[in-house]
């Protein structure tokens, strides 16, 4: 692997290293960070004293990534608010998951963190009241084929994304935090133990699920384009840990059934951002991952890069359509993989003769 | 390719051959202007794939690791790059208020024309930029947001089908583009209002009127006054990013709209509306 894509982890452990950058470089880090979503991240973690010394070029653009941000920070503020007030009125007891979860629990990866839609997870029983609350409130449900719904509907952890069409705000409903279809499950009435009121009275997961989630999602996802954003979540959730906690924390994933996900994580947050575990924690992802270290070195970092023309390496596209298969071979099971894998495979190859927007045009 | 468009620097590259001849005709001394500084944006064209390299060649304009419009026949990519400097501004400056509208400059007061796709405001703001006034956009106003005044982008102006040969046939010595037929917009030149001598001496601008321009063929000159809060809701809704600046995006509209008067403008004489606005600044 190039070194170059993984300097942007090294931007983000230590920023400060930016006041040295002479303009190409930070033309060159600004498209890369920008291009990944992490612009206002990578703005968040400088001295207001810091910024000040940068190039008025920078600082531009990285005040024009935090004005942005700001304003996304706020409007979930205020979706979370009256999804909160409807969710209520219709019975429900809604959780807050992912970028609405740290923003809420002001997470330090909240800061500058973009996100596309809000996370909200109802117990299954509460699903069908939710969905009719959301569609009696101007809330529209994203139009999907009916192949797709009944998949959502069957096999999915969630509902087909909702659209708010005078905000623009896009949502998804979840009962649960894995796709049914992959055969591992928590039970929900331990999902919902372990959820935390904050001060102003929304509900979100507790610390420890927070980051099993943010885990989970990573390797359950097929899209590992932006998959750098997750490592810096996992990252920032896991340093509120002391040691004795993160072997709580590894102990408490390996009861559940993501053992191996957690050390895969773990191991892969030492290897890209240098965290020193304690003796103990080393030894236990030493022999969780014994025979499978190779995983995270040539498969799972490497699929988590930034993506960018600029850094993109024949080793990062095969690791991310590595994963990208993978994230589908679970939640489909071959039955239904394989006919949809024919169908898909020759449009593939029609594709690959043509190029890639021979439908589209 | 580097463009020097004043607060914007962009990067083109793997563009057709030709689109490199004509924007340095329409560019000028802004090509590769100070090619020390780095730039803001990039523009990348890329091949679909190896076969409509050869077959139907294709292209596709992206930025960073975002394809940001269909792909396009080769003939076609020249208002391609237009659009995506115009893209690329809208989507991510939101360290200025930005307001879909044409701005004209005389006596260092500003008039600007927000509107919508198809209501001639670039082909006004092209006549009259070619006779007198300074054009500072044709595409969007740049306000400040600590003075709300506006500032010049050295830009061409960007003609649409019947109004090329408008245009062309008034100012037949003018530096226009190839004109690209059958693009989405239908047939698209690009013409040079000003040289980057002219627009070096453009500085900030107060806005002292807001006109909304709407071209209809042989109307009579039509001149409608109006109020401020209708003025105000005309600039917000043409605006980019007015929402995503939030408090700083209503304060400096606030500010920008007790400078100025407001008019609806129905016109299909250009010379009356320009002899109306010589009245305003």
């Amino acid at each position: 692997m190039k070194s170059e894509a993984r300097a942007l982890f090294d931007w983000l452990l230590t920023p400060r290293q930016a006041l040295e950058w002479q303009p190409q470089e930070w033309e060159r880090a600004l498209r890369i960070l920008r291009a990944n979503d992490m612009l206002a991240t990578f703005a968040g973690l400088f001295e207001p004293g810091d910024l000040e010394q940068l190039s008025e070029y920078a600082r531009r653009h990285l005040h024009s990534a935090v004005t942005y941000y700001q304003r996304q920070k706020h409007q979930v503020h205020h979706e979370v608010e009256l999804l909160h007030e409807l969710m209520a009125g219709a019975g429900c007891h809604p959780v807050f998951l992912k970028g609405a979860g740290y923003v809420l629990a002001e997470d330090s990866n909240h800061r500058g963190r973009l996100m596309s839609d809000i996370d909200v997870m109802v117990d299954k029983s509460e699903l069908r009241r939710a969905e009719l609350a959301l569609l009696n409130s101007g809330w529209k449900a994203k139009e999907v084929t009916d192949y797709d719904d009944r998949y959502y509907r069957q096999w999915s952890h969630e509902l087909p994304p909702f659209v708010h069409p005078e905000r623009g705000t896009t949502l998804d409903l979840h009962h649960t935090v894995l796709p049914p279809i992959t055969g591992r499950r928590i039970e929900t009435v331990t999902l919902f133990d372990n959820t935390v009121q904050t001060d102003s009275g929304y509900t979100i997961f507790n610390l420890k699920f927070r980051l099993l989630h943010c885990i989970i999602h990573l390797f359950f996802n097929e899209d590992y384009e932006k998959a750098c954003r997750d490592v810096w979540d996992i990252h920032c959730l896991a340093e509120q840990f002391s040691q004795p906690e993160l072997m709580e924390f590894i102990a408490l994933s390996q009861q559940l059934g993501f053992g191996t996900e957690v050390c895969f994580a773990l191991r892969l947050r030492q290897y890209l951002l240098g965290t020193e575990y304690c003796d103990q924690a080393s030894e236990t992802l030493n022999r969780q991952l014994r025979g499978r270290e190779w995983m995270v070195k040539r498969v799972i970092a490497p699929a988590v890069m930034p993506t960018h023309p600029l850094v993109d390496t024949f080793g990062t596209r095969i690791a991310k359509s590595l994963m990208y298969l993978r994230g589908h071979w679970v939640k489909m099971p071959l039955r239904i993989l394989l006919p949809h894998a024919a169908t898909k495979s020759y449009r593939a190859l029609v594709s690959s003769v043509m190029g890639k927007y021979h439908y589209e045009s | 390719m580097i463009i020097d468009t004043g607060h914007y620097r962009f990067r083109v590259s793997g563009a057709p051959e030709y689109c490199y001849s004509e924007l340095s005709r329409m560019y000028g001394d802004s090509v590769n202007l100070s090619p020390e500084k780095p730039v803001d944006f990039q523009l990348d064209f890329t091949s679909t794939s190896w076969l409509r390299t050869l077959v139907r060649p294709q292209r596709v304009l992206n930025v960073d690791n975002q394809r940001i419009f269909n792909p396009i026949a080769k003939d076609k990519c020249l208002p391609s790059i237009e659009w995506g400097m115009n893209w690329c501004v809208a989507s991510y400056d939101h360290t200025r208020l930005l307001i879909h509208s044409s701005v004209l400059v005389k006596n260092d007061k500003a008039i600007i024309f927000p509107a919508a796709q198809g209501s001639g405001k670039s082909t006004l703001a092209t006549l009259l930029g070619l006779n007198g006034w300074h054009l500072y956009s044709d595409e969007m106003a740049i306000v400040d947001l600590n003075s709300a005044t506006v500032s010049a982008v050295h830009r061409a102006s960007s003609l649409k089908n019947q109004s090329i040969k408008v245009v062309h046939s008034q100012f037949p010595n003018a530096v226009f583009s190839r004109t690209t037929e059958g693009t989405q917009k239908g047939a698209i030149a690009h013409v040079q209002v000003h040289s980057r001598a002219e627009f070096d001496h453009f500085g900030p601008a107060s806005v002292v009127a807001v006109a909304c321009p709407k071209y209809v063929g042989g109307a009579r000159t039509e001149i409608l006054p109006l109020n401020q809060s209708q003025g105000f809701a005309q600039l917000v809704r043409n605006s980019f990013n007015y929402s995503t600046l939030g408090e700083q995006g209503f304060e400096t509209l606030f500010k920008l709209v007790q400078g100025a008067e407001f008019f609806a403008l129905r016109y299909s004489n250009v010379n009356e509306i320009g002899d109306f606005l010589e009245t305003l600044v």
